[in-house]
């Protein structure tokens, strides 16, 4: 049960930690409250309540594909958001932060996370659910709380390790990790189509289970950073690179097509000479 | 500028999942499998290969369990005392375990492909 | 503002949770292990002591169902417990398996007696297994699990502890008057912060006698240059009687004399308000027959320039000396009759509001912009630089002085554009004196 229970629940919490940690790091950067955090938490986490509460009806929708097109759906609004997020980073001036897109930007934070943790959360409820009134609940609970706290850790060491670092390097990771976790959530709701045979499934373009085995904890470890997945069908892998392309595309747009308005409105200072 | 270049890209992967997104045309075969005190029924049974399947889950304990392979990319909650549909496949010859990722010590099973 | 305590605690705690967990993970694998590996090897011999035996019939299953064997033979069931199905558990191969029947998941080991050609499978329930070898693996685990808690209440006193004389730098550092440059008077017993602390020591002590040295070298210069000029007025005034023929260029040059004894008084009066020498002297001082009598004095100057000048207010007292105050208001005032153009307005109002004294000066002028009101106020700084357009001469020392007078006083100068189409107003605030007793004393 135990070991079950750790996997089970870093496996959620690595993937919110991740993106906590690293929207905290770009938020640093904008200047913003972090008061998107609490208000995303605790409002992911009630509705999360509600959803597992409600799976029996909400996976009967559609001719049982209620589950699979919920989740779809919070995945694409989560790497489509992310995109939205880092287009805002990009052409936010640090130095000189808008109001405007600061609060945006705190939005976007709020809806992302807010997705994650109900996506998350509602599966972690699930599982605990299970176990509340067996013997077995303490071992769970016990593995829970090791999982968690190991997710929670790498968190914090990745939030850290990310302010730690100057300018250039920290927008070059945080971008670099939201690209793939876009791009990861992309190719994953593509999978869970399949699942309810909305998109046809292909046979994969490669397979590499002998070189790195999904089971492994290399794997499990690789496929909470990156996504991995050992067989991956064209759909899935085309709907992974149009993730990444589209938070990079996003965070250079801007470069190459800087804000006509923008260069109009320096700030013409002193002559105080 | 850039809002059109993002719609662009929008609309070329909307063209693209409707491509992908064939009317299901043939039934595929459906094969039941129902969850009995966190074991498999059957906990072992094959299926011809370049098939599509519809697996029907049906859980009967009270708890809910997640049936997941890693070899068949499907992951799926199924509450206590309901039902479920995944599809599978087409799939190539070969054996593909499936365990129940709630209760894998004894949640087990695999599916050969032939 | 990241805060060192917070940083230091959540990263330790990270660190050390995450390898004390990891481990505890792979303590209990390996414990996990080694009891199954017991149970195993536990089958094994069941399993000879079975082939021993030699079962020939069903054999009912003593107090426990959760074990269970077959023995076969040439493809027959010779012999079975009572729980165990007709079918065969398994496999006829040698080795460990997993199957399931009645209901159960069972860990079967399927052993082949050579002597009698016989197939002996036994199985354990492996929930049931699995229950037992997971009890003793947790022992493991769970005391690194209820340690954390008190871990990080222990890392964060540490750590609160290391950076308690920081803390209180910190909070000496910060309580600090702008021109306090005495010492820190902390005591630090720690390698990284003795260093700081007489290093910052070192340095106030560096800055207290520049400071000395600037400001003895510009009054003693000020002082020594008033003599020279004194005699130099007489002279010129001498030299002027003897040749009233060249009258014009006399007079300028008197008022070029004029000028730098204004420069070398103001300079003198900068730095004469010390704060030490002045407290001591305050005294009771109405503000508004103070202004007026400054305003009575210069009344040429706006009469010359054409300007109408206005004054509102009634007896305010404030607690302060006349010289300083009296040069406070020369220099607003000076600076209001400079830069407003002919036939400009100038309004001077004194009145109260609740505790405090407010003296506001407005103009009619052209106004300062933005910018400019940091510096305005730096020694020797006058607006638009060397463009200043007003034509006016000044030397820059007047609203230096205003603000260095405004800080004896702890009274706060605020500058808005004035109520006129263009200009500027001053608000000083100065904080009023015994209210009652005063508001009393005047009816």
């Amino acid at each position: 049960m135990l070991p079950n229970a750790v996997i089970l629940i870093l496996q959620e919490t690595l993937e919110a930690a991740l993106l906590i940690g690293v929207l905290l790091a770009v938020s640093t950067r904008v200047h913003d409250s972090k008061r998107w955090l609490p208000i995303a938490l605790i409002s992911g986490g009630c509705v999360a309540a509600i959803l597992a509460n409600q799976m029996g009806i909400i996976s009967e929708w559609f001719d049982y594909a209620g589950q699979e097109l919920l989740n779809a759906l919070f995945q694409t609004i989560i790497c489509l958001t992310i995109a939205l997020a880092v287009w805002l980073t990009a052409t936010i001036d640090p130095l000189n932060p808008q109001p405007g897109k600061v609060a945006a930007f705190s939005h976007c934070a709020i809806v992302i996370i807010f997705c994650a943790v109900v996506r998350e959360g509602q599966e972690i409820i699930l599982y605990l659910s299970g176990f509340m009134y067996t013997e077995n609940f303490q071992k769970v609970l016990t593995g829970g709380a090791l999982g968690f706290s190991i997710g929670a850790s790498i968190g914090i060491l990745l939030f850290y390790s990310l302010v730690d670092h100057a300018g250039r390097e920290r927008r070059a990771a945080c971008l670099v990790l939201l690209a793939l976790f876009a791009g990861n959530m992309l190719s994953q709701s593509t999978l869970l189509l399949m699942q309810i045979d909305w998109l046809t499934q292909s046979p994969p373009i490669w397979n590499s289970s002998t070189l790195v085995a999904e089971t492994s904890i290399f794997g499990q470890l690789l496929y909470a950073l990156v996504g991995y997945e050992a067989t991956p069908s064209p759909i899935q892998a085309a709907a992974y690179i149009l993730g990444v392309t589209l938070v990079t595309g996003a965070n250079f747009m801007p470069r190459y097509y800087p804000d006509k308005k923008k260069q109009q409105v320096q700030p013409v200072r002193g002559n105080d000479a | 500028m850039n809002r059109l270049i993002i719609k662009r890209i929008l609309f070329y992967f909307g063209l693209l999942l409707a491509i992908a997104v064939s009317p299901i045309s043939q039934a595929a075969p459906i094969i039941k499998i129902e969850i009995k005190d966190h074991l498999f029924y059957p906990s072992e049974f094959s299926v011809p290969a370049n098939t599509k399947i519809k697996l029907l889950i049906i859980n009967n304990d009270p708890t809910p369990e997640e049936f997941e392979s890693y070899e068949l990319n499907r992951e799926k909650v199924i509450i206590g005392n309901s039902k479920a549909v995944i599809f599978i496949g087409p799939l190539s010859p070969g054996t593909y375990p499936f365990f129940g990722e709630f209760y894998p010590k004894t949640a087990q099973g695999k599916i050969l492909v032939n | 503002m990241k805060s060192i305590r917070v940083f230091l605690v959540t990263v330790i705690l990270a660190v050390v949770t995450l390898f004390s967990f990891i481990s505890a993970l792979r303590g209990y694998e390996t414990s996990l292990q080694e009891v199954e590996r017991m149970f195993d090897s536990q089958l094994v011999e069941k399993a000879k002591l079975i082939a021993n035996i030699n079962v020939q019939s069903i054999v009912r299953n003593v107090d426990s169902s959760d074990t269970a064997f077959q023995v076969w033979q040439g493809g027959n069931l010779i012999g079975s417990s009572d729980n165990a199905s007709q079918t065969i558990l398994g496999k006829l191969q040698p080795g460990f398996r997993y199957h399931n029947f009645e209901g159960y998941r069972w860990r079967t080991y399927s052993y082949y007696n050579t002597i009698n050609a016989q197939w002996i499978i036994v199985a354990a329930r492996q929930d049931i297994r699995f229950s037992l070898a997971e009890n003793i693996a947790l022992k493991a685990v769970l005391p690194a699990v209820i340690g954390l808690p008190i871990l990080a209440v222990l890392i964060w006193i540490v750590v609160s502890r290391g950076l308690h004389p920081m803390r209180r730098l910190a909070h000496e550092l910060g309580d600090k008057q702008a021109n306090d440059l005495s010492p820190l008077s902390i005591a630090v017993n720690s390698q990284e912060l003795s260093q700081i602390v007489s290093s910052s020591n070192d340095l106030l002590a560096r800055l207290k006698s520049s400071l000395l040295r600037e400001k003895q070298f510009a009054s003693d210069a000020a002082h020594e240059l008033r003599t020279p000029i004194s005699s130099l007025k007489v002279q010129l005034y001498n030299i002027s009687q003897e040749q009233p023929e060249r009258n014009k260029e006399f007079g300028e040059l008197q008022k070029i004399t004029h000028q730098l004894e204004h420069v070398v008084e103001q300079i003198l009066a900068l730095y004469r308000t010390s704060p030490d020498e002045y407290h001591t002297r305050f005294e009771a001082i109405d503000l508004t027959s103070l202004a007026q009598q400054v305003i009575a004095e210069e009344y040429d100057n706006y009469e010359r320039k054409n300007q109408q000048i206005e004054f509102f207010g009634q007896r305010q007292l404030i607690l302060g000396d006349k010289f300083s105050l009296t040069t406070l208001i020369q220099n607003l005032l000076s600076n209001a009759n400079k830069y407003t153009p002919n036939g400009g307005h100038i309004i001077v109002k004194i009145k109260r509001e609740n505790d405090q004294v407010v003296l506001l000066v407005e103009d009619s002028g052209p106004g300062i912009p933005t910018y400019e009101h940091e510096r305005l106020f730096q020694r020797f700084y006058r607006v638009g630089g060397d463009r200043h357009t007003s034509g006016e001469s000044g030397c820059g020392l007047g609203l230096a002085i205003v603000k260095r007078i405004a800080e004896l006083y702890n009274a706060e100068i605020t500058l808005e554009p004035s109520s006129f189409a263009s200009g500027t107003a001053f608000t000083l605030h100065f904080s009023a004196i015994i209210p009652v007793t005063l508001d009393s004393k005047q009816s």
